[in-house]
C-alpha cells in the first residue's frame, strides 16, 4: 500500500481537503493583493504555489462569496483585442484588513502548533 | 474554438447550471454562466479534454448547490436574522452535524420559553392551581390539581421568569444559531 493509499484508507484525503477550505481566504487574498487576477488564474495559482489542492468547480463559489462578504471587488476586462473577457477579482480595504487579522492568526497558529507538534 | 462553444456536451451543462442557479438573481446568475463557459472554453484551448474539463467542475446542479450554499450564507451573516438563521440551520440538519446539534439547542430553549410562558398565561386565567410547585414528592412549573398538596414558590414573579427565560432563549438562540452559521461557513 503506498503512502497516498494508506491516507486515503485513513480518510487523509477529506481531512486534507477541510484543511485547504480553511486555508483558501487566506491564501486568496494574499494573491489578490499583488494585483488582481481572474478566476482560472487564481485556481491554478493557488493549485500550483500555495500547495492548495482545491476542486476545480471550488473557487467561484469561494470568489463569489468573499466579493458578497466586500473583501474583494470584480469587474470584467477584456484581456487583449478580440480575446475573451475575464472577469477579474481585486481586493478591496476590507479585504486586505481581513487579509491582516488572518496573516496574524496564521503565524500564531503555526508558531505554536510548530512547537507543540515538534516537541520532543 | 467555435466548434466547442457550439458543443451540445457544453450547451447542455450550461443550460442545466443556468436551470440549477434560478434562485439566483439574473444578474448573478448570467455571471456564474458565463464565468463557468469561459472557464471551461480556456482549459479546452489549453490541451484538456471538453469531457475531463466538465467532470472535474462536477455535475451541474451540484455544481450550482455551491454557489447557492455559499451565497444563502454569506446573505444570513450579513442581515443575521433569526427567521433566516434557523430556516438555514434547519436545512442543513440532516448534512450537518453542528447544524443538527445548534437546532437541538434551539429546540430545546424554545421549548423551555414556551413552558415558562404559557405557565404565565394560565397563572392569569387559574393563579390558584398554577405557578412552581413544591412537595415532599415532586417539584414542577404549571397547574396542580389540589393546591393544598403542595407550596407554590412564585407567585407573581412567574410573569417575571416567564419575561426572562424568553429573553434569554431569544438571545441564546441567536448566539448558537450564528456561531453554528459560521462554523458551516468555514467548513463548506
Amino acid at each position: 500500500m503506498t503512502g497516498v493509499e494508506r491516507e486515503a484508507a485513513r480518510g487523509g484525503g477529506d481531512r486534507r481537503a477541510q484543511w485547504f477550505k480553511g486555508l483558501a481566504d487566506l491564501a486568496l487574498l494574499r494573491l489578490l493583493r499583488d494585483e488582481p487576477h481572474y478566476g482560472l488564474q487564481i485556481l491554478d495559482r493557488l493549485r500550483s504555489e500555495a500547495g492548495l489542492g482545491l476542486a476545480e468547480g471550488s473557487i467561484y463559489p469561494l470568489l463569489h462569496r468573499l466579493e458578497r462578504a466586500g473583501l474583494v471587488s470584480s469587474e470584467w476586462r477584456l484581456a487583449e483585442e478580440g480575446g475573451r473577457p475575464r472577469r477579474y477579482y481585486a481586493i478591496t480595504d476590507a479585504g486586505a484588513e481581513e487579509l491582516g487579522e488572518l496573516l496574524a492568526e496564521w503565524r500564531r497558529l503555526r508558531t505554536e502548533l510548530g512547537d507543540f507538534l515538534e516537541r520532543p | 474554438m467555435d466548434d466547442i462553444e457550439q458543443h451540445a456536451d457544453l450547451k447542455t451543462y450550461l443550460r442545466r447550471l443556468r436551470w440549477a442557479l434560478a434562485a439566483l438573481p439574473e444578474r448573478d446568475r448570467d455571471e456564474v454562466v458565463e464565468e463557468t463557459r469561459l472557464h471551461v472554453l480556456e482549459r479546452v484551448e489549453s490541451g484538456r479534454p471538453l469531457e475531463q474539463v466538465l467532470a472535474a467542475l462536477g455535475p451541474a446542479p451540484a455544481y450550482a448547490q455551491s454557489f447557492l450554499d455559499e451565497m444563502e450564507i454569506s446573505g444570513v451573516l450579513a442581515s443575521q436574522r433569526s427567521g433566516a438563521m434557523l430556516r438555514v440551520v434547519a436545512r442543513r440538519a440532516q448534512r450537518s452535524l453542528v447544524a443538527a446539534a445548534a437546532l437541538a439547542v434551539v429546540l430545546l430553549l424554545a421549548a423551555s420559553a414556551a413552558l415558562t410562558l404559557s405557565v404565565a398565561v394560565f397563572e392569569i386565567g387559574d393563579p390558584v392551581h398554577t405557578g412552581l410547585w413544591v412537595s415532599q414528592d415532586q417539584t414542577f412549573i404549571g397547574v396542580i390539581d389540589d393546591p393544598s398538596s403542595a407550596r407554590e414558590l412564585l407567585g407573581g414573579w412567574i410573569f417575571v421568569l416567564a419575561a426572562v427565560n424568553a429573553l434569554l432563549a431569544w438571545w441564546l438562540g441567536r448566539l448558537v444559531l450564528l456561531r453554528a452559521i459560521r462554523a458551516i461557513a468555514r467548513a463548506d
